[in-house]
C-alpha cells in the first residue's frame, strides 16, 4: 500500500543497537551543521595549515620532488622542517586557534534551539538518556574539533615516521602520546564549555560570545592580579597559559630543561616571575570541565521545576 | 490482564512540597482520561509515569512495569505528546519525526518510511519539507502527535491534545485520537481539562485534585447505567402501576406524588413502562433518561475531595 494510505500501526519489528543510540543525534547534527556553508567553508580551510605542514614533511624528505618543483633552486640536504616536540606544538596552537573558531560557529547551534522550543521531553519520553544526549551532542564538536586538530598531527607524525624510519617512530612515541592526550584534552575542554554556554545562553550570538568570553575575559583578569599582586598565579585564568601549560607538560615529557624554557616562553609577563606548576593548570582544566559538565547537568532536563 | 497504569501509594515531592499524594489505583481503559483542575497533579503524574520525577514514596507501574527499575522499557512502549511547543527549529517536520523514530530505535530505512506515512496520515503529507518552526498552531500540535506515534508504542499519553485548536482541527485531533483507540493496539492516556473531548474519547476517568486520587470511573459502566435510570413524571392514579412496575423488576424510588425515579431491569425496556401506564390508566407526562455527565461526576468529585476512589 503507498505511504500516504497507510493509517496508525503499531511496530514489532526490530530495534537498533541502544549503545551506538547516542550517534543518531550527533548524525542529524552533523547534517546541520555541514548545511551552512560558511561552516563548510571555514571548517575545510582549517585542514590548510596541517595540509602545508604535512606537505613540508614530506617534500624535507624528497628534495628531488622539491628540485623538480623549483628548478635552479639549491636545497641543503639538511632537514627543512625538524619535527620535534617545538613543531608540533607550534602546529597545535595554531589548530587550537581555528578550532575555537569553529566551535563558536557549531557549539551554539546544538543546545539551544532545543531549549528554546521546549524540545527535551521529546527526546527524554523515548529510551534515551541525559547522558546519551550530552555524549551526542559532546561527539559533535568532538568529533569536528579533533578532525582539525588532533587527527592531522596524528596523520604528519606517522607520514615523518614513514619517511624517517622505524627508529625516529620509536624514538618520538612520546610525542604521538602528546598529541593525543594533548588534543584530547583541548578539545574535550572547549566542548564542554561551548555545550555549558549553549545550554544556559538561547539566543546563539549571545552563547558564541560567551564563549569568547570566557576564554579570554579570565585571561584579562589574571593579568591585572599578576600585575597588581606581582605574583604569577593570575596566569591560572589566563586559559592561553593553562592549555600551553599543560602541553608543554605532555609535549616535554621526557625533556625537562625543554619544559621549563617553554612554559617561561609562554608567561606573558616576560621571565622575571615563575610560571604555574604543571599540576595547577591540569587541575584548573578539570575544575573547567567539571563546572561545565555541572552547568550542562543543571540545564538539561526533561521539565523545569518552578520553585 | 495487566492494568495500563497501577499506583500504589505513590507520593511525589518537590522540595518537600507534596505534588502528589499516596495515590492508588489500577486503571485498565483502552482510553484513559486523567482531569483535574490546574495545580491538581496531572503534569506530574505524567511526568511520573515517564520517569521525569522519581516517586518519593510509593510505586508506578505502566503496562505492569515499574518506573523507578524498568524506566528504558517503559519508554520503549510509550509515545508522548508534551502539552507545550515541543519541536526543534531548523529542522523540516520530516527529519524531526525521523530523528524521533529512530532515538526510539527504528532502524534508519524504517523511521523515514514511518515517518513519511504518520505525516501523511495525520494531514501534514505536504508540509513535510517545511521548517516545523513555520507551522501554524495546529500543524504544530500534529507534529506532536506524529512524533509521539511514529514508532508505533504501546501506550501514547497525551496532554492537551487539543490546546489551542480551532473547532475542526479539534474534530480532526478528536477523531485520529479515537482511530488509535478503536486499533485496540494502543491504549492512550488523555490529560485534558476539557471534559468534552474526556468524554468523547475516553472509557474511564481518573479526577485528580489537590495531589489526590478523588475519583476513578469507569466511563462505559455509567453510560449503561444511564440508560437504565429513568426519572418519569405521571398523572393519574398511580398505585396500580407503581406495584405493576416493581413487578417488572424496577426499583423504584416516589418523589411527591407524581415524580417516580425507577431503574429498569437489565431485561426492562421503555416501552414496558408505556405499555403498563395504558393499562393501569395512568398517563406518562414526561420520560427523563437521568444522565449523570462527566460534567457532574467532575463537580461531585470537586465538592468532595477525601481522595476515594
Amino acid at each position: 500500500m503507498a505511504v500516504h494510505r497507510r493509517g496508525y500501526r503499531q511496530y514489532d519489528g526490530p530495534r537498533t543497537p541502544e549503545r551506538w543510540r547516542f550517534w543518531i543525534l550527533s548524525r542529524f547534527a552533523f547534517n546541520s551543521v555541514f548545511r551552512l556553508r560558511l561552516v563548510a567553508i571555514f571548517y575545510v580551510i582549517c585542514f590548510i595549515p596541517a595540509l602545508i605542514a604535512s606537505s613540508a614533511v614530506y617534500l624535507s624528505h624528497n628534495i628531488d620532488v622539491l628540485t623538480s618543483l623549483f628548478p635552479g633552486e639549491r636545497f641543503a640536504d639538511t632537514e627543512l622542517v625538524p619535527v620535534t616536540a617545538e613543531f608540533f606544538l607550534f602546529l597545535m596552537t595554531f589548530q587550537a586557534s581555528l578550532s575555537v573558531f569553529v566551535t563558536a560557529l557549531v557549539g551554539p547551534g546544538l543546545v539551544s534551539p532545543d531549549l528554546t522550543n521546549n524540545a527535551l521531553p521529546l527526546y527524554f519520553s523515548r529510551p534515551f538518556s541525559r547522558g546519551e544526549y550530552v555524549l551526542g551532542k559532546f561527539s559533535v564538536l568532538f568529533v569536528l574539533l579533533s578532525l582539525i586538530t588532533g587527527v592531522p598531527m596524528l596523520f604528519i607524525f606517522f607520514l615523518k615516521s614513514s619517511l624517517a624510519g622505524w627508529s625516529w617512530f620509536v624514538d618520538h612515541i612520546d610525542l604521538a602520546f602528546a598529541i593525543v592526550i594533548g588534543s584530547i584534552v583541548w578539545v574535550t575542554l572547549l566542548s564542554l564549555v561551548a555545550l555549558a554556554s549553549s545550554a544556559w545562553l538561547r539566543w546563539r550570538p549571545a552563547a558564541a560570545g560567551m564563549l569568547f568570553a570566557l576564554l579570554f575575559f579570565p585571561t584579562g583578569f589574571g593579568q591585572a592580579a599578576n600585575e597588581i599582586m606581582r605574583t604569577g598565579w593570575g596566569s591560572l585564568f589566563n586559559a592561553i597559559v593553562v592549555i600551553g601549560t599543560v602541553w608543554n607538560s605532555l609535549f616535554y615529557l621526557n625533556d625537562p630543561q625543554g619544559y621549563v624554557a617553554a612554559a617561561r616562553a609562554l608567561n606573558p609577563m616576560g621571565r622575571n616571575i615563575d610560571p604555574i606548576p604543571a599540576w595547577t593548570a591540569w587541575l584548573m582544566v578539570g575544575s573547567v570541565c567539571a563546572v561545565s559538565l555541572l552547568m550542562i547537568n543543571r540545564k538539561i532536563r526533561a521539565h523545569e521545576v518552578v520553585r | 490482564m495487566i492494568p495500563a497504569i497501577e499506583l500504589e501509594n505513590l507520593s511525589v515531592l518537590f522540595n518537600g512540597r507534596p505534588i502528589l499524594k499516596s495515590l492508588n489505583g489500577a486503571f485498565y481503559g483502552r482510553a484513559i482520561g486523567l482531569l483535574g483542575p490546574n495545580g491538581a497533579g496531572k503534569s506530574t503524574l505524567i511526568q511520573t509515569l515517564l520517569g521525569f520525577h522519581p516517586p518519593t514514596r510509593g510505586f508506578a507501574r505502566v503496562l505492569g512495569m515499574d518506573v523507578r527499575t524498568q524506566i528504558r522499557k517503559i519508554r520503549h512502549a510509550i509515545g508522548y505528546m508534551p502539552e507545550n511547543d515541543s519541536f526543534i527549529t531548523r529542522m523540516t517536520g520530516i527529519r524531526l519525526v525521523r530523528m524521533m523514530a529512530e532515538l526510539s530505535g527504528l532502524p534508519p530505512a524504517e523511521a523515514l518510511e514511518r515517518a513519511h506515512e504518520t505525516l501523511f496520515h495525520l494531514g501534514l503529507g505536504e508540509a513535510r519539507y517545511r521548517d516545523v518552526g513555520t507551522y501554524s498552531l495546529g500543524m504544530k500540535q500534529m507534529a506532536k502527535l506524529a512524533v509521539a506515534i511514529v514508532h508505533g508504542p504501546r501506550m501514547l499519553i497525551l496532554d492537551e491534545p487539543t490546546n489551542g485548536l480551532d473547532a475542526d482541527g479539534r474534530k480532526r485531533m478528536l477523531e485520529i485520537i479515537r482511530e488509535i483507540r478503536d486499533s485496540r493496539d494502543t491504549q492512550i492516556i488523555l490529560c485534558s481539562h476539557l471534559l468534552r473531548d474526556v468524554e468523547e474519547c475516553c472509557d474511564e476517568v481518573v479526577i485528580l485534585k489537590d495531589g489526590l486520587l478523588v475519583t476513578h470511573c469507569n466511563l462505559e459502566a455509567e453510560r449503561r447505567t444511564n440508560r437504565k435510570f429513568i426519572q418519569v413524571e405521571a398523572r393519574g392514579e398511580t398505585g396500580a402501576f407503581l406495584n405493576r412496575v416493581e413487578q417488572l423488576g424496577c426499583e423504584l424510588a416516589v418523589n411527591g406524588s407524581r415524580r417516580l425515579e425507577m431503574i429498569l431491569p437489565d431485561t426492562g425496556e421503555v416501552r414496558d413502562l408505556y405499555q403498563l401506564a395504558a393499562e393501569t390508566g395512568v398517563q406518562i407526562r414526561r420520560l427523563d433518561f437521568k444522565r449523570d455527565s462527566l460534567q457532574d461526576i467532575f463537580l461531585k468529585a470537586m465538592e468532595g475531595s477525601n481522595g476515594r476512589t
